[in-house]
């Protein structure tokens, strides 16, 4: 009897124990990879974090500069002219005068758009939309190079957080730079829709130029900082791979971002 | 009922498997066609014993042969996973040699008409280190727990021998009673049963790879 029990043993052992360490590493490898997971969502976040935090302290930095740039530069490029107006239109001819009127009113206006580009005074003042629109006025050249800004369905949002209206703000800045830079565009549009379901707005950029190269594609720095940029955010971006030419992009960015 | 489970009903589970690796036909890469050939042997063995069983003719030589085979089969079938390639050479010595051994085990010190202890225990420990490493490396190495048909083919493999061993090692030595027989033959007709829907799992598993 006792050999049987021996045999009956050594059969359901091994089975038994075969299972039990079989399902003892499955729980240890889901642990260690939830762990993992764990770990890696972590590193991700404060990443996120600490581009959040850069990007944050580059545009109060900006914003700072921007400020000094239209108060000091700028009230004193006011001064020299009124000095200037004072004291030295007696011995100057007509004309000379008008060229550096001209001149000091060029840096003056030059100043003024470098302090403006810098500190984004019209997002404060105006709101994200109003923002949009006076930057794409400012940029358009008529019958040379025309931003056209659309909303569809709903209007750009004004009660965004300030830091997400930024992001949106210096992506399409960075978008028309490049476009202005290396596209040969001469129109470029903008869309804005609201995606009830994803709750997302849908930003839609096209330009008509010569398109992307397809080996510098998403390599350079632009859209890195793109990149990094909508991840703050939470948001994202696809290239637009249609058969029209030139070059679009879609920008999602989540409205509770 | 006992007699029935273990010639009829358990032998009658390798259609499991063998339906399910047809369904996935176009899915099968190298391990996937040695264990259907694997399956297909067992199934002309287990046919060949029990018509030689039920005219009272000993089927023990073709226990023999059918033991090579399986050992060679399941050799080719862990070396078509096995990704290193010293161990892939040790397998491939086992394919060679392991025949060469059974054969002189049974022509010089056994019969071929007694039944082939040592070769089957041998086998046996030898596919359980071969299962183990493979299962080890599966653990270890891979980032994610993929149950695919590797996973469900070695586990089934190495449960199936690991439970086997002692019944080929004692069975000579258990009394001939039939009761207690037909006990230890059925715990086994349960572990190949084990085997075959495990490996029927794995073949279901098979799915196209994601692009």
């Amino acid at each position: 009897m006792s050999i049987y029990l021996y045999v009956i043993i050594g059969m359901v052992g091994p089975l038994l124990l075969v299972a039990a360490m079989m399902w003892l590493f499955v729980r240890y490898k889901k642990n260690m990879l939830r762990q993992q997971f764990r770990m890696q969502t972590a590193a991700l976040n404060h990443q996120k974090q600490l581009t959040k935090v850069i990007i944050e302290s580059q545009e109060s930095e900006r914003k700072q500069i921007g400020k000094e740039l239209h108060d000091d530069v700028g009230n004193s490029l006011a001064s020299l002219r009124l000095f200037l107006d004072e004291h030295l239109v007696q011995y100057l001819e007509a004309d000379v005068k008008a060229a550096y009127t001209k001149r000091i009113d060029a840096i003056f206006h030059k100043v003024r758009t470098i302090s403006h580009q810098l500190s984004i005074v019209e997002i404060e003042l105006f709101g994200l939309r109003e923002a949009i629109f006076i930057l794409a006025e400012n940029i358009s050249v008529p019958n040379v190079f025309e931003i056209k800004v659309e909303e569809l369905e709903c209007m750009i949002p004004d009660d965004l957080e300030y830091t997400t209206a930024v992001i949106i703000y210096r992506v399409l800045q960075e978008l028309l730079t490049n476009t202005m830079k290396h596209a040969n565009a001469s129109i470029v549009n903008i869309t804005f829709e609201c995606m009830e379901e994803t709750n997302e707005l849908i930003i839609h950029y096209q330009d008509n130029g010569k398109g992307l190269d397809s080996k510098k594609k998403l390599k350079g720095m632009g859209f890195k900082n793109i990149e990094s940029r909508l991840q703050i955010a939470n948001g994202r971006f696809e290239i637009n791979n249609a058969q029209t030419k030139g070059f679009g992009v879609t920008i999602f960015v989540p409205f509770n971002s | 009922m006992s007699s029935l489970y273990m010639r009829v009903v358990v032998p009658a589970t390798i259609l499991l498997p063998l339906v399910f690796a047809l369904v996935r036909f176009i899915y099968w890469k190298k391990t996937e066609r040695l264990v259907f050939v694997y399956l297909l042997l067992s199934l002309v063995f287990n046919v060949i014993s029990s018509i030689l069983s039920k005219k009272g003719i000993n089927n023990l030589p073709y226990l023999h042969l059918y033991t090579c085979l399986e050992c060679m089969l399941l050799f080719a079938g862990f070396r078509t996973i096995v990704k290193d390639v010293k161990v892939s050479r040790v397998l491939l010595a086992g394919i060679l040699l392991f025949p060469v051994f059974a054969a002189i085990y049974i022509f010089k010190f056994h019969s071929i008409y007694q039944y082939n202890i040592i070769p089957r225990c041998v086998e046996s420990i030898l596919l359980m280190i071969a299962a183990m490493y493979i299962l080890m490396q599966k653990f270890i190495k891979e980032n994610k727990l993929v149950y695919d048909f590797n996973f469900f083919f070695v586990s089934g493999m190495l449960m199936y021998f690991s439970s086997s061993l002692t019944l080929f090692a004692l069975s000579e030595n258990v009394p001939k009673t039939k009761e207690l027989n037909y006990v230890l033959w059925n715990i086994h007709a349960t572990l190949v049963l084990i085997l075959y829907v495990l490996i029927a799992a794995g073949y279901y598993k098979l799915r196209p790879k994601r692009a």
